[in-house]
């Protein structure tokens, strides 16, 4: 699982940067983002409410919604051995990509279905629009077998019922079916237990496991939940204030944290591998990022800031195999490199 | 079908107290306030008083008020009672009215539907630019208008310097079918009778319905904002649905509430449009009533606002039977 | 944090001076409501500005306050009295019969009796105005009571309420007020034709002649009519919010000290439901002015005053002999009149919705350093 085996890479994301044009000013959400996904893992984007790490997961198709824009970057996206740059691409490329190679799950299951339509059809028109069924007669049969596979009891009847008849958890299911309806290359997975019960959660985790490795999945799993991170991921990219602070195997991570804030982050979770007994919390709050901290932009938060980090942007260091990590604490103890994995 | 009918059953009765009521205002309006109705039905000042003693005698106008109102209510539903002016019965007269307000409404609900609805929908579509900036005024100005000055607007362009309407009277076809000239018309091919029908309806029709058309462009401007901004419609763009499927989706919710706006428009003007059949001289429900006050012919006053009240409530049940027919989210 | 610097325009110091006007006038009763008071006058200096910068606000304001100025000094200011005639006067009939608006001393021209079109638009005007007045308050009163009452206290007492609005709401609302107004009309003109107090009262608002006050029952009786049809929308609107603004804590923390009803209806729930009745109340001035129009349009005939309703039927007549202007101008008054509410309404509307309103503070504040932060955008 470690990086020493030759992987191919799915997702590349360069350099990227979104800003949101507000009245209130633009709020700079994303700045030099870059990260890897490589076929068939399970990478994790991790980071609190607000961080931007569903901005990154919306570029990866550029339905970043207004008034963001991508004002910077790349997203290289390795389609049959070709390297398209999705940034590029024109609004009907882009449909095509959505949905059938590139598939959503968003947090919210109960907003992302249409009240007035059953459900059925819902998941019918994802294959339809994408030809990848002929019409809504096929579409409503796959739609119930897409219904079994995702363990919804009496798919038949289901497929017939409208979003506010079915159950929050169902509906979440719904869902996932309509994410896998086209089988796609890469699903991303945006906070999919966060709306729901607690037993239900972990049902739903269950369930993305099983459908992962049956299908030789990739996933880019979205969750400010340590604990989700440490169940389902591989690897690990921290996120904070629009900036990723810290990229890692997911044991390495849990083991040897390197940046402030993700020990930080570590400590105000119950850890699943290491045993705390005092939870604490991170002081301070979130920035605002219309006027984003100078320098690091943890500095006002963080325990060791120095001068040099209230003046200027650390650079990434890779501190270990795999291990990246944007401080200037770590200066020196690693190579500085351009970009992470 | 069993909740449907419940539902009728319940709401049928909350209708009973808002009939009584409504016509009771009317018959308290009608007979309590002006002094003496026998007198005027019976011709003023100089009438004969025999005449007035008759007229007393025949309408019960010296029993207790229930009485005269049970006399009244029950003449009129069971379409007894003669008008003491006209010598007609009440009720046939207002029935054989009401078919022509019923197609004035119906132009001018035409003209809501037809340009409310695109108007909105692309006032949302070109939010902030010159063409929401003028719908938005076009909205304002809609219930800003005297009616009647916009009828004569058009009546002095149209007909007396284009000369090109035609204003007097409404062509009725031969065969009778619905009672209502335009539909019987159309469904018995009588294409000249048609032609005619608009030609007198088209005007009054946009003269009625031009408020709404503002109103109804506002509304679904608004509504269609709302659906085009919702987390469906973005997952739907997410999931790499055709525009067209994402645009349906969100018309579709935006016109829910809109139904309800446009059926409750349908039932205000069906009771009556008295200033627009005034001025356009059309014989409908709402000129009857409007005349019937001028000449303190009660019977029809009342006749006519028990028709309206059954209007209104009846329009009310068919928006909310619509209702949840379009959503499925509301049971009865 | 920065500190928030307002950029002013000219209308932002009128605004100003009206606040600090307004501001003395209440602390002459209660000498430290400024001091307590502060962060609202400071929200209502906010909500002026956005108006400031609202092109269709101050385009409604305008017009609505130029209604009222009209209405005011219409009567004074007009060339002649209401019912002057030009040909009565000159004795010319040919030429001041529908003489066209610019023929000699008659600006807006003549109606049929040779009387000048321009004085009695600006005798209705006053009309218009007086009508607007005496219906909308108390109009508005009942309705907020009663929906408040209604929403406050639920239950039955809710349900008896609004089966009697929805009662009102259910009648065609133009042919109720035209029966009530018809059949009230004469017991009006009785009382004040016995009345020399009422005559003297009702010649000098309407600005009519003493004798023609007889004349003016009709009018009083449809104020008195739309007081009885405009009523129950306001009673629905205020039950609403007053529904939603009882389940607001503050409510429940009155509740909780024993405040009495009275006190928690009118010091609590009524002072937060007011903005959104405002809209209604400002939108609902030109309603009065355009119903009214149509009921007097409606009586034309009967109404021998000047009432720009009434001005449109009487003119109507000689449509065909081309006198356009006899429907044209009164007709244009009104929409002028009744649209200004309106557009007034609409931008008051748009400044007190918390959806819209962050964007319109936006454009009100200039938080400090603005500018550096615009050439971080650009580069």
């Amino acid at each position: 699982m470690s990086g020493e085996v030759q992987r191919e890479p799915l997702i590349e994301v360069e350099n990227l940067y979104v800003y949101f044009y507000t009245y209130a000013g633009v709020v700079k959400a994303i700045e030099d983002v870059s990260f890897t996904i490589y076929k068939g893992e399970t990478f994790c984007l991790v980071g609190e409410t607000g961080c931007g790490k569903t901005v990154v997961s919306r570029t990866l198709t550029n339905i970043v919604p207004p008034p963001g824009r991508i004002v910077k970057g790349k997203v290289i996206y390795h389609r049959d051995g070709e390297e398209v740059n999705i940034i590029k691409l024109s609004e009907e490329e882009l449909r095509n990509i959505r949905g059938r190679e590139i598939a959503y799950i968003i947090q919210d299951p109960s907003a992302a279905l249409d009240p007035l339509y059953v459900v059925g059809y819902q998941i019918a028109e994802t294959m339809v629009d994408h030809g990848t069924v002929k019409d809504f007669k096929e579409g409503f049969g796959r739609a119930v077998r897409l219904l079994k596979e995702v363990l919804i009891p009496d798919p038949e009847r289901r497929v017939k019922a409208y979003p506010h008849e079915l159950s929050g958890g169902m509906r979440q299911r719904v869902v996932i079916s309509m994410g896998l309806s086209n089988e796609p290359k890469l699903l991303i997975a945006d906070e999919p237990t966060s709306y729901l019960d607690v037993t239900v959660q972990a049902q739903v985790l269950d369930l993305l496991r099983e459908l992962k490795r049956k299908k030789g999945l990739t996933v880019l799993l979205i969750t400010h939940d340590m604990g989700v991170v440490a169940e389902m991921c591989e690897r690990v990219a921290v996120l904070y204030a629009g900036n990723i602070v810290e990229v890692a195997p997911v044991d390495e991570l849990f083991k040897r944290p390197k940046h402030p804030y993700t020990v930080g982050l570590l400590r105000a979770v119950p850890n699943p591998l290491t045993e705390i007994e005092k939870l604490e919390s991170i002081p301070g709050t979130v920035p605002n990022l219309i006027k984003p901290p100078s320098g690091c932009r943890f500095h006002p938060r963080c325990p060791h800031a120095t001068e040099k980090c209230r003046r200027e942007k650390p650079p990434l260091i890779r501190v270990g195999p795999s291990h990246y990590v944007r401080c200037w604490l770590y200066a020196g103890r690693g190579e500085e490199v351009a970009k992470s994995e | 079908m069993a909740d449907l009918k419940r539902f009728l059953v319940r709401r049928a009765i909350t209708f009973i107290p808002t009939i009584i009521g409504v016509t009771l205002i009317t018959f308290v309006i009608a007979f309590v306030i002006p002094a003496n109705p026998a007198r005027a039905w019976a011709g003023g000042i100089k009438a004969d008083p025999h005449v007035v003693a008759a007229i007393v005698k025949e309408y019960h106008l010296n029993d207790p008020w229930y009485v005269q109102y049970y006399f009244f209510m029950k003449g009129i539903l069971t379409n007894s009672i003669v008008d003491p002016l006209f010598n007609y019965k009440v009720m046939s007269y207002m029935l054989a009215r009401f078919p022509i307000t019923f197609q004035l409404t119906l132009f001018a609900l035409f003209f809501l539907v037809a340009l409310g609805i695109p108007l909105g929908i692309i006032s949302a579509l070109k939010k902030d630019t010159i063409i929401d900036a003028f719908v938005r005024v076009w909205a304002l100005t809609g219930v800003s208008v005297p009616i009647f000055w916009l009828g004569y607007i058009f009546i002095y362009v149209f007909f007396y310097m284009l000369g090109w309407i035609t204003v007097a009277g409404v062509p009725y076809p031969k065969v009778h079918i619905t009672g209502v000239p335009i539909i019987d018309a159309l469904l018995s091919g009588d294409w000249i009778t048609f032609a005619e029908n608009v030609k007198r309806f088209i005007l009054p029709g946009f003269t009625l319905g031009f408020a709404g058309i503002g109103i109804i462009a506002r509304l679904v401007r608004n509504s269609f904002l709302e659906a085009i901004n919702s987390d469906y419609i973005y997952f739907a763009k997410m999931r790499g649905l055709r525009n067209r499927r994402v645009f349906m989706h969100a018309l579709r919710n935006a016109l829910v509430p809109v139904v309800t706006v446009v059926g409750l428009q349908f039932g205000g003007l069906l009771g009556g449009a008295p200033i627009t059949e005034t001025v356009f001289g059309i014989p409908g429900m709402g000129r009857a009533m409007v005349q019937a006050i001028f000449n303190m012919d009660f019977p029809v006053l009342i006749a006519g606002t028990l028709l309206a009240a059954l209007i209104f409530v009846i329009t009310n049940l068919v928006v909310d039977i619509l209702y949840a027919v379009i959503d499925p989210r509301v049971r009865f | 944090m920065a500190e928030e610097v307002y950029e002013k325009k000219i209308l932002d110091r009128f605004s100003d001076a009206l606040i600090a006007f307004l501001v003395k006038i209440i602390t002459l009763f209660r000498k430290d409501w400024y001091r307590r008071n502060r962060s609202r006058v400071e929200e209502w200096r906010l909500m002026l500005y956005a108006l400031n910068r609202s092109p269709i606000g101050i385009a409604g304001l305008v017009l609505g306050m130029s209604f009222i100025i009209v209405g005011i000094i219409g009567p004074i200011i007009a060339p002649h009295s209401y019912d002057f005639s030009f040909i009565m006067a000159t004795g010319q009939y040919k030429k001041y019969f529908l003489a066209p608006p610019g023929t000699g001393g008659a600006l807006l021209g003549t109606d049929d009796l040779g009387r000048d079109l321009l004085s009695q638009m600006l005798y209705g005007a006053r009309i218009s105005l007086v009508v607007t007045a005496l219906v909308l308050p108390v109009g508005i009163i009942i309705g907020i009571m009663l929906g408040l009452i209604a929403g406050y206290y639920g239950g039955i007492v809710d349900e008896f309420i609004m089966r009697v609005t929805d009662m009102f709401l259910a009648f065609p609302g133009l042919i109720l007020a035209l029966a009530l107004s018809a059949a009230l009309t004469d017991r009006m003109a009785l009382a004040i034709a016995n009345n020399p107090y009422l005559t003297g009262l009702v010649s000098f608002i309407f600005a009519v002649k003493p004798n023609d006050a007889l004349n003016m029952a009709q009018t009083l009786s449809i104020v008195v009519a739309l007081w009885i049809v405009w009523w129950p929308g306001y009673a629905r609107l205020t039950r609403g919010l007053t529904l939603q603004a009882k389940n607001n804590v503050y409510v429940e923390a009155a509740r909780a000290l024993s405040m009495s009803s009275v006190g928690i209806m009118t010091k609590h729930i009524l002072p937060n439901i007011l903005g959104s009745l405002l809209v209604l109340m400002t939108m609902d001035v030109g309603s009065v002015i355009l119903v009214e129009a149509g009921l007097s349009f409606l009586f034309g005939a009967q109404m021998k005053i000047p009432d720009w309703g009434a001005i449109v039927q009487h003119g109507s007549q000689y449509l065909v002999n081309g006198a356009w202007w006899l429907v044209m101008i009164p007709g244009l008054a009104i929409l002028v009149s009744v649209l200004g509410w309106n557009l007034f309404g609409d931008a008051l509307r748009d400044i007190l919705d918390p959806r819209t309103r962050r964007s319109i503070e936006f454009k009100v504040k200039k938080v400090k350093k603005a500018s550096e932060e615009a050439g971080e955008v650009s580069k």
